[in-house]
């Protein structure tokens, strides 16, 4: 084999360990905060959650949240519960950044007691 | 050395001999993405939307971005099929998969990110022991999902489990067994169970001597859950299951002899690499291996172990889209067979252990 060919498949293998390497890093990472993205927590969890949303006065029907969102406007979610929030809040603060919002997102972590999260600007 | 190997490669897409790839791998990776399309997920790669990095709101409209990834991921796909470039094409499919993970929050799932990383690490590990990066990514998963559950309170008292249980079709028989314990005795014994797994896991496939338990602990682990939820958490099931190709045995270097009874003779046709050298037909299924022969259902084992097509039929088999009740009924068959493996280990070990006669 080439000696080009060489070095780039050797450089694919150390691409792959880096791979490996960042996923090490992110697995602790993620354990220092609520999120565990990229942290392999496949189904740990059980949030039953409802999500609800008003728009420039108007509530939006249970189409408009799976519409704006593209998340199920109740139902249950298999990963923590920040996982909707930042879902919520990023939209907000990009895309949904000129529409006067308010949020509420309710929901029970593993049958604990139920929590409210609230959104708004504009 | 390339150019021989993919001169020789056949276009075979049931053939996975011939490459620069290590056959198990390529049989892997086929069935991945074999399994990503006939289970709908090529539909479901995304456009961006609520990416983890916002530069990529910025990459086209999003239409465009998710065909652009679709058109990516199956033209790798028919090019690792019909054995052309797999590394690049496996590179490049788990990269289209990835990107897709890293551009929508809403896609983000560990068993899609998982999926594009099987096929990206496959992809990359171009010299050296082949299926290393693929190894250590599984012994990483398990170790990682152990260490979550074991740091999370819920999982060590049970309450996690016993509200997951709730939420099952299965509920009704959990909370009657249930019920016979004190409160949250059974719902603590199963989720320190599932720890003990994935901890038993992550060093069983971390060294070598262990492999094929860890094979037959995985596969039995990720089935009864297939059983008990009647799903396969989206892709996770097929590449999990995918991934233990890379700790298996090794295709054999050279043709091993086997015969089948005249009744069986279309087993010879899912011998598409040719991988046995077929005897005229004997009274009964057997192969030859270093160890001597065998016969029987080690015989027929052996033979679908190296059997491409048998491997594709239970996967489009288990991945296309059914109710719960097939794919619990799938999932029993799998745990028969590897009851009748586990049986036919210890009457090995009994005769290994038993004292040899003189005459």
């Amino acid at each position: 084999m080439s000696s080009p060919g060489r070095l780039i498949r050797r450089a694919a293998v150390v691409i792959g360990i880096a791979v490996l390497a960042m996923q090490v890093g992110m697995v602790a990472y993620e354990h220092l905060g609520p999120t565990r993205y990229f942290a392999w927590a496949p189904n740990d969890y059980v949030v039953q959650y409802r999500l609800t949303a008003t728009v420039d006065g108007h509530r939006l029907s249970a189409a408009g949240v799976r519409g704006r969102y593209r998340v199920a406007p109740h139902g249950i979610w298999y990963f923590p519960a920040q996982h909707l929030v930042d879902d919520v809040q990023q939209y907000e603060r990009t895309y949904g950044s000129h529409d006067r919002v308010r949020v509420t997102l309710t929901y029970r972590l593993n049958g604990h007691a139920r929590q409210t999260w609230r959104w708004s600007h504009g | 050395m390339a150019d021989v190997a993919a001169a020789a490669a056949s276009w075979n897409p049931l053939r996975v001999t011939g490459t620069e790839m290590p056959p198990n791998l390529l049989l892997a990776c086929k069935l991945i993405v074999v399994a990503f399309v006939v289970n709908g997920q090529v539909r479901r790669l995304p456009g961006h939307f609520l990416p983890f990095f916002s530069a990529l709101d910025r990459v086209g409209s999003q239409p465009a971005y998710r065909h652009g990834l679709q058109a990516a991921f199956v033209i790798a796909a028919v090019a690792l099929l019909l054995n052309r470039a797999p590394h690049l094409a496996a590179s490049v499919a788990g990269a289209a998969i990835l990107l897709g993970t890293i551009s929508s929050r809403i896609y983000f799932e560990n068993n899609t990110e998982y999926t594009g990383l099987i096929l990206l690490l496959a992809g990359l590990a171009a010299s050296g022991d082949r299926t290393r990066l693929v190894r250590y990514q599984v012994v990483l998963l398990y170790a990682a999902a152990a260490l979550n559950k074991v740091l999370d309170a819920d999982w060590r008292s049970g309450q996690f489990f016993e509200n997951w249980a709730a939420v099952t079709s299965l509920h009704v028989t959990y909370h009657h067994v249930s019920s016979l314990f004190p409160h949250l005795v059974l719902a603590k014994l199963l989720a320190w169970s599932a720890i003990c797994t994935e901890a038993a896991l992550a060093v069983g496939f971390a060294i070598r001597r262990f492999y094929p338990y860890a094979i037959w602990l995985a596969v039995g682990y990720h089935t009864t859950l297939m059983v008990t939820a009647g799903r396969t958490f989206g892709m996770f099931y097929f590449s999990l299951l995918a991934s233990y190709l890379a700790f298996a045995r090794p295709w054999p270097d050279v043709r091993v002899h086997a015969w089948v009874p005249a009744r069986l003779r279309p087993m010879r046709l899912l011998d598409t690499d040719r991988a046995f050298a077929w005897g005229d037909d004997g009274p009964r299924l057997a192969v030859e291996t270093p160890d001597g022969m065998i016969a029987g259902f080690a015989a027929l084992r052996r033979i679908l172990r190296f059997a491409p097509p048998a491997f594709f039929a239970f996967w489009i088999l288990a991945a296309l889209p059914q109710p719960d009740v097939t794919h619990r009924l799938i999932g029993l068959v799998v745990l028969a067979v590897l009851a009748a493996i586990a049986i036919e280990w210890a009457r090995e070990q009994r005769q290994a252990r038993a004292p040899v006669q003189t005459v």
